[in-house]
């Protein structure tokens, strides 16, 4: 009788077992599928400088290229690019310069998942705007490499001062 | 009982490697720098030498910049405190051939163009006019004009030849150099 018991007990210890293992990996198969962990973006190009040539205001970097995923099947994504203006310390002054952010889609896959909603902006410090944004869209499973060229424009009735002016481009996945 | 727990232990140790790997692969941001080097510069760019014939009266001879600003001295600088520059004549006109001739030479200082910061010019003129006084063993004439903030201007020099008595000039030609400096404040 006793060893009967532990027949019964150990065969519902094991169906226990049996059971969790399956809600896990059920749960596992959601996480993939679902609206979990599944994109990605991911600047290619390392940290970017440019010595300003003093004939111009406007000075441009090479473009850049950011890789973006969406592996969720039936979710869109969006990403956005922001940077702000530009800025050195020199002593006590501070001198900003303004940023330029252009945006275009250099290799997409589906093509009709992707889009570009804003494709340029640029910070206009003298009104107070200190942030640029572009954007893009994904409507569906997919991925691409997208182009963002960065410029620094300097005051039209200034020489730029001396220093090093550094700002931070920020790619950000947003999904609903 | 015993091979149930390690299976299941097994299927825990498969279910977490395979969340923390996806967990690990997903980004839903990331940044780049962008740097942008301001070298320094402090320039200064003077105008061509200018030349002029007497009118033989006793007025004074003026060398007039005029508004063409090809004909001014260009000055920049991108410090933060700004720059200095001096424009000065060492010597009254004095005659190329026999130094015992002299006339007075005087200079006047303009801002022809100003780099500005949105309210005022960046470059002024802190000392506007000088002239040299021979008789009184002064040869130097200097002129000055100073920012505080980075910015370039174009300045309007003007030189006069002070006649005094036309009828005592030695014929010929009465020479002065004047040297532009620029030093970051």
């Amino acid at each position: 009788m006793d060893s009967l018991n532990k027949k019964n007990q150990q065969g519902q210890s094991e169906f226990a077992f049996e059971q969790i293992a399956v809600a896990l990996l059920l749960l596992l198969f959601s996480v993939q599928h679902g609206s979990g962990q599944s994109v990605e973006i991911r600047s290619r190009e390392k940290a970017q400088e440019l010595t300003h040539d003093l004939r111009s205001n406007l000075q441009q970097f090479s473009e850049v290229r950011w890789d973006v995923h969406n592996s969720r099947r039936d979710e869109g994504i969006a990403v956005i690019w922001s940077i702000d203006s530009f800025s050195t310390q020199s002593g006590k002054q501070k001198y900003l310069a303004d940023a330029g952010l252009n945006l275009r889609i250099l290799s997409a896959a589906p093509n009709r998942a992707w889009q570009i909603t804003q494709q340029s902006d640029s910070t206009n410090i003298t009104k107070g705007d200190k942030s640029a944004t572009v954007s893009a869209v994904c409507t569906e499973y997919g991925e691409a490499t997208l182009g963002l060229t960065v410029t620094f424009s300097s005051s039209d009735t200034s020489v730029p001062a001396a220093g090093e002016y550094r700002t931070q481009l920020v790619g950000t996945i947003t999904a609903p | 009982m015993k091979l149930t727990i390690k299976s299941f232990l097994k299927i825990m140790s498969v279910f977490t490697i395979a969340v923390l790997s996806q967990t690990a692969s997903a980004q839903t941001t990331d940044t780049q720098r962008f740097t942008v080097t301001v070298p320094s510069t402090l320039s200064i760019t003077g105008p061509a030498d200018q030349t002029l014939t007497h009118d033989t009266t006793n007025n004074n001879q003026v060398f007039a910049p005029g508004s063409n600003t090809a004909n001014h001295w260009a000055v920049q600088c991108n410090s933060g405190a700004g720059a200095t520059v001096n424009l000065r004549t060492n010597t009254p006109f004095t005659h190329t051939s026999n130094s015992v001739y002299k006339r007075d030479a005087k200079l006047d200082l303009a801002v022809s163009s100003s780099d500005n910061n949105g309210t005022s010019a960046i470059w002024t003129v802190s000392t506007a006019s000088d002239q040299t006084s021979f008789a009184g063993s002064d040869n130097v004439a200097a002129v000055q004009a100073t920012s505080s903030q980075p910015g370039k201007a174009t300045l309007a020099l003007s030189v006069t030849f002070i006649t005094n008595t036309y009828s005592t000039l030695l014929q010929g030609d009465y020479q002065i150099d004047v040297v532009g400096t620029i030093a970051a404040n």
